[in-house]
C-alpha cells in the first residue's frame, strides 16, 4: 500500500486503539470491583472462614472475662497487642508471645518467640524446645502469662487425639462435679462482636442491603401436652454411603 | 430464562475483557498487514488472538488459574510482540516463541506452589544453586552496556538475575515466615554484593526494595526498616561517590540535553519520541522508533508512547496497577504467612521493576537497565515474569481451595448442629 | 497474619502511590516540556518531515511575509537589513539559532498538527502537503528601525532590545546584535568572535545593574513602613566588609528621600536599603518578579533569571541592592519587569503567535492572553510609576524623553568582570504611560566606554523607539 494512504489509515486507527486501551482498562477495573464484591458476599456467608477453632478463656482478666471465645485462624501470632491474631490482654503476656500454625492431622503447633514461655497441658514450651512434639489438640489447655485458655477445634478438622481433661473446677465442691466433657463444651460463650478478619472493614457510608432475608414464618408453638406434634410414622433413614474424604493439602512445614 | 442466561453470558466480565483484547490485536496486526502486505502480519493477526483465547479461556478450564491476571498478562505479552513486530519483525517471532514457553512455565509454577508442601529442602537447595548461577556471568559472561549480567548457553543468552529473583522470593518468604533472620539476610546480602560486582544497579535496587518491603510486612518493625532504608540511601551515596559510572548516570538524569550527542543520547531520543507521540501517538507503523538506542528492551515504553500516545501509555500503567491490586488481594487472602509473603513478593517485584524502568524512561529517576516485565524483548525476562505470575496464581488457587474447604466445613457444621 | 495482611495493604498503597507519581510526573513533564523536547533540532522525525512537507510561511503582524518556501528552498524575504533584524526571532533553516520560530514552532510549520480531514483532502487531490502559516505579533519594520538606531547612537556595539505590549504580553520587536544574514551563512559567520548565532535578548543573562533598583525600591515600599517620608543620608560611599561601594562619579547627595535617590540613581541609598531589608525580603520580592523561576512560556524559550542564593554575606547583599553581585537577567525579563510596573503590578506572559492558519485556510484557535504572575500591588506600582516618571523628566534618563508622550523609565549601568577584563553594560528599561500605546521597552548595550552609562547609550535608542511607536498612532 502506498505510504501516504497507509499513513492516513494509521492516523485514523490510533483513536481506535486509544479507545480500545481505555475500554480494556475500564473493564479490568470493573471486573476487579465485581470480584471484590462477590468475595465480600461469600465471606459474609462464611463467618468462620479461615478459622480452625476457638480459644475459650478459663482464667482471664477484666478485659478478657471468663467464658470468652476467641476465634483462632490457621496461622498467626498470639500476644498482648491489637495487631495479633489472637489477642490475650492479660498480665504476663508479651506483646507478641507465640506463633502458631495448624497442621492437619496433628493439631495446633506453637512456636514461642524468643524469651516467651507457655504451657500446653502443663508442659513448658520455650523457643528452644521441640514444640512439634506437643501440639495442642481438641480440648488442650494453654497457659500464657496469667491466662488459661482451652482450644476447641471446629468440626471436620483432623487432629491426632483429644486431650485428656482432668477435673479442674476448683470453685465447686467435688460432689457437684459436672460431666467433664460438658465443662467446656456447654459454656455460654460470649462471642466477640468483631467481624471476621477475613472480611475487609465495611464502609459505613455504603448502604448495606441484607443479602438474604428470611421469609416470615409462623413460629411453631412449643410442644406440650396441649399442643402435641403431628403424627409421623417411623421411617428407616437411608444410610449415607461412605464417602472417602478427598485428601486435603496439609500446610507446609 | 434463556434470554436472561444469554445476557449474563454477555455480561461475564472475563469474556468482555478477553474479547476486547483479542479485537485490539486483530485490528492492530491487520493494520500492519496493510502496510506492506507481509503474510506474517496476517498470520499473527489470527495467531495472537488465538493464543490469547487459549491462554485466557481454555487454560483456566484445564488448570487452576486466575482469569483476570491471565488476561492482563496476556495483553501485555502480546503488546510486546506487536510493538516488536512494528519495529523489528525478527525480534517479534522470537518473542512470540518465548511467550508460548512462558505460558508453559507459568502453569508449571502454579503446580509447584500447589504440590510442594514442605519447602525446607527445596529452599535449602535453591540457596547455593542460585548464588552459583548469579556468579556465572562474572566468570564466563561478556560485558555489554557497562553491565556484566548475562552469558551464553549455546546460542541462547541467559540473564541469571532474572531467574534468581524467583528463588530470592521463595527463600526470603520461607525464612521470614519462620522468623529466621540470618539465612535470608545472608542470601540477600550475597545477591546484592554479586549484583554490585556485575554493575547491574537496576536489578540490585529492585532486589533491595522487595526484600526491605517484605521484611517490613513480615515483621512490622518500622525502626529496623527505617535503618535498612537509611543504609540503602547511604550505600547509594557511597556508590555515587565511588563509582564513575553511577556519577555519569546521575549527571545524565539531571540534564540529558547538555550532552545530547554522546552520554545523554539515549534519554534525549526517548524523551523526543514520547513528546512526538503526543496524546494519541504518531500512528502504528509510522514514526521513527528505531532511532531510540535500545528500543526493544529498556526503551520499549517510549516506543509504545510514540506509536500509541500518552493516553495508551497511561492505560498500560493502569494495567500494571490492576495486576498489583489483584496480587495484593491474593496475598491478603492467603492462609499462611509463607504464601502471603510469596504472593506479595511477586506482586512487588513486578510493580517495582515496572516503576524503575518507566521512571527511568520518562526521566523521573536515573535510568537503570531493567527490562519492562512482559513487554520487553528477552526470553529470560519474559519467562521469569510469567513465572512470577505463576507463583501468584498458585497462591490464588490455594486460596480458592481453602475457601471451598471452609464452605464444606460450614456445611458440615450446620448439619451437625441440626442433628 | 493479621498485621501482615494490614501491612500488605499499606505496601500495595505505596506501590499505587509510586505509579501515581509516574503518571503525574509523565503527564506534567510532557504538557510543559513536550513542545521543547519535540522541537529539538536533533529530532529525526522533524528532519524526515522536512523531506515530504512544504514548510508554511511566517508572517508579521502587518501581513509582511518574512519567510516562505520556494521550490523546496527556504527563502527569507525582504532586504538584507530587514532579514538580519529578525533573524534571531525567526531562526534559520539550518537550526543554528536555537529556539527561533523555525525550530520552536515546527509542530505548526511542518504540518504535524494538520487535521486528518484536511490531510485526506490533500491526498485525494494529489497535492503535496503544506505546513501551517504562522502569523507573529512582531512588527518587522520596527525591528529593522531598531538596528538602525543602534548604529546611529552606538555604532559597532553589540546589544539587544525588546519591545512588548504590557497589557497583552504581545512581543512587538526583539533584536540582537551582532546578527547575520540567514540567506548567506558563510564560514566567517561561524567563526565570528561576536557569536552572531546567539540570541542576546532571550538567551544571554546580564547583571541588571541600576535597573534592578526598581525591584529594590518595590521591596522597600513593601517592607519598610515609612520609607516614602524618610530622609536618608548619602555620604557618597559605603564601606561594607572592608570594600568600598561608591556612587557613580563619586557624587555626594547628602540627605535625600527614596524618590530623589531613585531619580538620581544613588547607589549609597540603595545599598543601605538593601542592608536594612535583609537578604530574605529582597529575594522574596525578586522572586515575585520572576527571578529564580523556571520560565515555561508557551511561545518563547527564555533563559531563567537568577537571584543568587549561595555565598550571601553583607557585601554581596549590599551590591545586590544595586543590581550587581551574581544577579543575572535577560533583556526580555527586564522588559517584563518594566511591563509589570506599567500594568499596575500584573506581569503578562509574553506571546509571539498571533494566529496559525492551515494551508486550506482554516484558523486554529490559540490561547488567550494570560497573566504570568502578580509582581506587586497596584498601590506600590503607582508609586513606582511616579518615581520612574521623575527619572525621565529630570533624572538620569532625560535623554529618553519624547515630546508629547509621558515616558517612564530607569537607566542602569552594570559592571561585570567575567573574562578577566571589566565590561560595562548600559541598560534602559521603560514604558509609555498611555493606554493607546501600551508599550514597554528594554534596551541593552554591551561594553560601553568609561564615563558613559545607560542614560547616554541606551536611553537615546529607547527615545527613538518611542518616537516610532508614537508614529503608529
Amino acid at each position: 500500500m502506498p505510504d501516504n494512504i497507509y499513513e492516513i489509515i494509521s492516523l485514523a486507527a490510533r483513536y481506535w486503539f486509544a479507545l480500545l486501551g481505555v475500554l480494556i482498562v475500564w473493564r479490568a477495573f470493573r471486573w476487579l470491583r465485581k470480584d471484590r464484591k462477590a468475595n465480600h458476599r461469600r465471606l459474609k456467608q462464611l463467618p468462620d472462614a479461615g478459622m480452625i477453632g476457638e480459644m475459650v478463656v478459663l482464667e482471664g482478666s477484666d478485659e478478657l472475662p471468663e467464658g470468652t471465645a476467641i476465634p483462632v485462624p490457621r496461622a498467626g501470632v498470639m500476644g498482648f497487642v491489637r495487631g495479633c491474631d489472637v489477642v490475650v490482654p492479660v498480665e504476663g503476656v508479651s506483646p507478641r508471645h507465640v506463633d502458631f500454625t495448624f497442621q492437619d492431622g496433628k493439631g495446633l503447633l506453637l512456636f514461642p518467640l524468643r524469651g516467651a514461655v507457655c504451657y500446653v497441658d502443663d508442659v513448658e514450651l520455650t523457643h528452644r524446645s521441640n514444640t512439634k512434639k506437643h501440639p495442642m489438640c481438641h480440648g488442650s489447655r494453654l497457659q500464657i502469662g496469667d491466662a488459661v485458655l482451652r482450644l476447641r477445634l471446629f468440626a471436620g478438622l483432623d487432629a491426632e487425639y483429644r486431650a485428656y481433661i482432668p477435673y479442674e473446677r476448683h470453685d465447686q465442691p467435688f460432689w457437684d462435679e459436672p460431666d467433664v466433657t460438658q465443662d467446656w463444651q456447654d459454656t455460654n460463650y460470649i462471642y466477640r462482636q468483631e467481624p471476621s478478619p477475613w472480611q475487609e472493614s465495611q464502609n459505613p457510608w455504603e448502604q448495606q442491603e441484607p443479602l438474604y432475608e428470611e421469609p416470615y414464618q409462623e413460629q411453631p408453638q412449643e410442644e406440650s401436652w396441649l399442643n402435641p406434634p403431628p403424627y409421623q410414622p417411623w421411617q428407616e433413614q437411608p444410610q449415607q454411603p461412605y464417602q472417602p474424604r478427598r485428601r486435603r493439602r496439609s500446610h507446609e512445614e | 430464562m434463556k434470554n436472561k442466561q444469554e445476557r449474563s453470558f454477555r455480561k461475564d466480565p472475563g469474556r468482555l475483557l478477553s474479547s476486547t483484547v483479542m479485537l485490539f490485536f486483530f485490528s492492530a496486526f491487520l493494520l500492519l498487514f496493510l502496510k506492506d502486505y507481509a503474510w506474517q502480519a496476517f498470520a499473527l493477526s489470527l495467531a495472537v488472538p488465538a493464543m490469547i483465547w487459549l491462554g485466557v479461556n481454555l487454560l483456566p478450564r484445564l488448570f487452576p488459574a486466575d482469569k483476570l491476571l491471565l488476561s492482563l498478562t496476556n495483553f501485555l505479552c502480546a503488546l510486546g510482540v506487536l510493538v516488536l513486530y512494528a519495529t523489528n519483525p525478527d525480534y517479534a517471532y522470537q518473542q512470540a516463541t518465548y511467550y508460548g514457553v512462558g505460558l508453559v512455565a507459568m502453569v508449571i509454577c502454579i503446580y509447584l506452589v500447589r504440590i510442594i508442601r514442605h519447602w525446607k529442602l527445596p529452599v535449602l537447595l535453591l540457596m547455593p544453586v542460585s548464588l552459583g548461577l548469579l556468579v556465572l556471568p562474572l566468570i564466563i559472561g561478556k560485558e555489554t552496556n557497562g553491565a556484566r549480567n548475562w552469558f551464553y548457553v549455546g546460542s541462547l543468552s541467559v540473564q541469571p538475575s532474572e531467574i534468581v529473583k524467583l528463588s530470592l522470593l521463595l527463600i526470603i518468604s520461607y525464612f521470614m515466615s519462620r522468623r529466621k533472620l540470618l539465612p535470608w539476610l545472608i542470601f540477600a546480602g550475597g545477591c546484592l554484593g554479586i549484583l554490585m560486582l556485575q554493575k547491574d544497579l537496576g536489578t540490585a535496587l529492585m532486589y533491595y526494595g522487595v526484600t526491605l518491603m517484605l521484611f517490613y510486612a513480615s515483621s512490622g518493625n518500622l525502626l529496623l526498616t527505617g535503618v535498612g532504608l537509611a543504609g540503602g540511601a547511604g550505600a547509594a551515596v557511597m556508590g555515587y561517590k565511588m563509582f564513575a559510572h553511577v556519577k555519569k548516570r546521575v549527571a545524565i538524569w539531571q540534564n540529558p540535553w547538555s550532552d545530547y550527542d554522546n552520554a545523554g543520547y539515549q534519554l534525549v531520543q526517548s524523551l523526543m519520541a514520547i513528546a512526538s507521540g503526543g496524546l494519541f501517538g504518531v500512528g502504528l507503523g509510522l514514526g521513527y522508533p528505531r532511532t531510540i538506542p535500545v528500543y526493544h528492551t529498556d526503551f520499549i515504553f517510549a516506543v509504545i508512547c510514540e506509536q500509541f500516545g500518552l493516553i495508551f501509555g497511561l492505560c498500560v500503567l493502569l494495567m500494571y496497577v490492576a495486576i498489583i491490586w489483584r496480587g495484593a488481594t491474593v496475598a491478603m487472602a492467603a492462609r499462611t504467612s509463607f504464601h502471603g509473603l510469596l504472593a506479595m513478593g511477586a506482586t512487588l517485584m513486578i510493580g517495582l521493576q515496572t516503576f524503575v524502568i518507566i521512571g527511568g524512561v520518562i526521566k523521573l529517576i536515573p535510568l537503570t537497565g531493567v527490562t519492562m516485565p512482559f513487554v520487553s524483548y528477552g526470553g529470560t525476562s519474559l519467562v521469569s515474569s510469567m513465572c512470577l505470575v505463576g507463583l501468584l496464581q498458585g497462591v490464588a488457587s490455594l486460596n480458592e481451595d481453602d475457601l471451598d474447604e471452609d464452605t464444606r466445613l460450614a456445611m458440615l457444621g450446620s448439619q451437625e448442629g441440626m442433628r | 497474619m493479621k498485621q501482615q495482611r494490614y501491612l500488605f495493604k499499606i505496601l500495595a498503597l505505596i506501590m499505587f502511590g509510586l505509579f501515581l507519581l509516574l503518571a503525574v510526573y509523565g503527564g506534567y513533564s510532557i504538557t510543559t516540556y513536550g513542545n521543547r523536547w519535540f522541537s529539538f533540532s536533533r529530532n529525526p522525525r522533524v528532519r524526515a518531515q522536512k523531506q515530504t512537507v512544504v514548510a508554511g510561511d511566517i508572517i508579521d503582524r502587518n501581513g509582511i511575509t518574512l519567510a516562505t518556501t520556494v521550490d523546496g528552498k527556504r527563502v527569507y524575504q525582504g532586504s538584507e537589513e530587514s532579514r538580519r533584524a529578525v533573524v534571531h526571532l525567526l531562526g534559520d533553516s539550518q537550526g543554528q539559532v536555537s529556539n527561533g520560530v523555525e525550530t520552536f514552532q515546527t509542530r505548526y510549520l511542518y504540518g504535524f498538527e494538520t487535521p486528518l480531514s484536511e490531510r485526506f483532502q490533500t491526498l485525494m487531490a494529489g497535492e503535496t502537503r503544506h505546513g501551517d502559516n504562522v502569523k507573529l505579533t512582531i512588527d518587522s519594520q520596527l525591528c529593522t528601525e531598531i538596528t538602525r538606531y543602534f548604529s546611529k547612537h552606538n555604532p559597532g556595539k553589540n546589544g539587544a532590545a525588546v519591545v512588548m505590549n504590557y497589557q497583552t504580553g504581545e512581543l512587538i520587536a526583539q533584536i540582537s546584535l551582532p546578527n547575520f544574514d540567514p540567506m548567506n551563512i558563510t564560514q566567517a559567520t561561524h567563526q565570528d568572535p561576536g557569536q552572531p548565532f546567539w540570541n542576546r535578548a532571550t538567551q544571554s543573562v546580564y547583571p541588571p545593574g541600576s535597573s534592578f533598583k526598581t525591584i529594590t525600591a518595590t521591596s522597600a515600599l513593601e517592607n519598610i513602613p515609612d520609607i516614602t517620608t524618610q530622609e536618608i543620608l548619602c555620604t557618597g560611599g559605603l564601606r561594607v566588609m572592608e570594600q568600598a561601594i561608591r556612587d557613580y562619579g563619586n557624587d555626594v547627595h547628602n540627605k535625600l528621600t527614596l524618590r530623589d535617590a531613585f531619580k538620581k540613581s544613588c547607589n549609597n541609598v540603595f545599598t543601605l536599603t538593601a542592608l536594612t531589608l535583609g537578604d530574605e525580603k529582597l529575594r522574596k520580592t525578586a522572586e515575585s518578579f520572576g527571578f529564580n523561576d523556571n520560565f515555561l512560556f508557551r511561545d518563547l524559550v527564555v533563559e531563567n533569571s537568577t537571584y543568587p542564593t549561595e555565598n550571601r554575606n553583607q557585601f554581596e547583599l549590599a551590591t545586590t541592592g544595586i543590581g550587581q553581585s551574581a544577579l543575572a537577567a535577560t533583556p526580555m525579563h527586564m522588559c517584563m519587569v518594566a511591563a509589570a510596573i506599567a500594568n499596575d503590578g500584573v506581569m503578562m506572559e509574553p506571546r509571539l503567535l498571533m494566529s496559525v492558519t492551515t494551508a486550506k485556510g482554516s484558523t486554529r484557535p490559540l490561547y488567550q492572553p494570560k497573566e504570568y504572575r502578580t509582581a506587586l500591588t497596584p498601590e506600590h506600582a503607582a508609586t513606582l510609576q511616579t518615581y520612574m516618571r521623575d527619572v525621565v523628566k529630570s533624572g538620569t534618563g532625560t535623554r529618553a524623553a519624547v515630546p508629547g508622550l509621558i515616558i517612564c523609565g530607569k537607566t542602569g549601568s552594570a559592571e561585570s568582570s567575567l573574562s578577566g577584563s571589566d565590561v560595562t553594560y548600559g541598560w534602559f528599561i521603560g514604558y509609555i504611560e498611555n493606554d493607546d500605546l501600551p508599550y514597554a521597552v528594554s534596551v541593552l548595550v554591551e561594553s560601553i566606554e568609561d564615563g558613559q552609562g545607560g542614560g547616554s547609550t541606551a536611553a537615546p535608542i529607547a527615545a527613538d523607539i518611542f518616537k516610532y511607536l508614537q508614529g503608529l498612532r
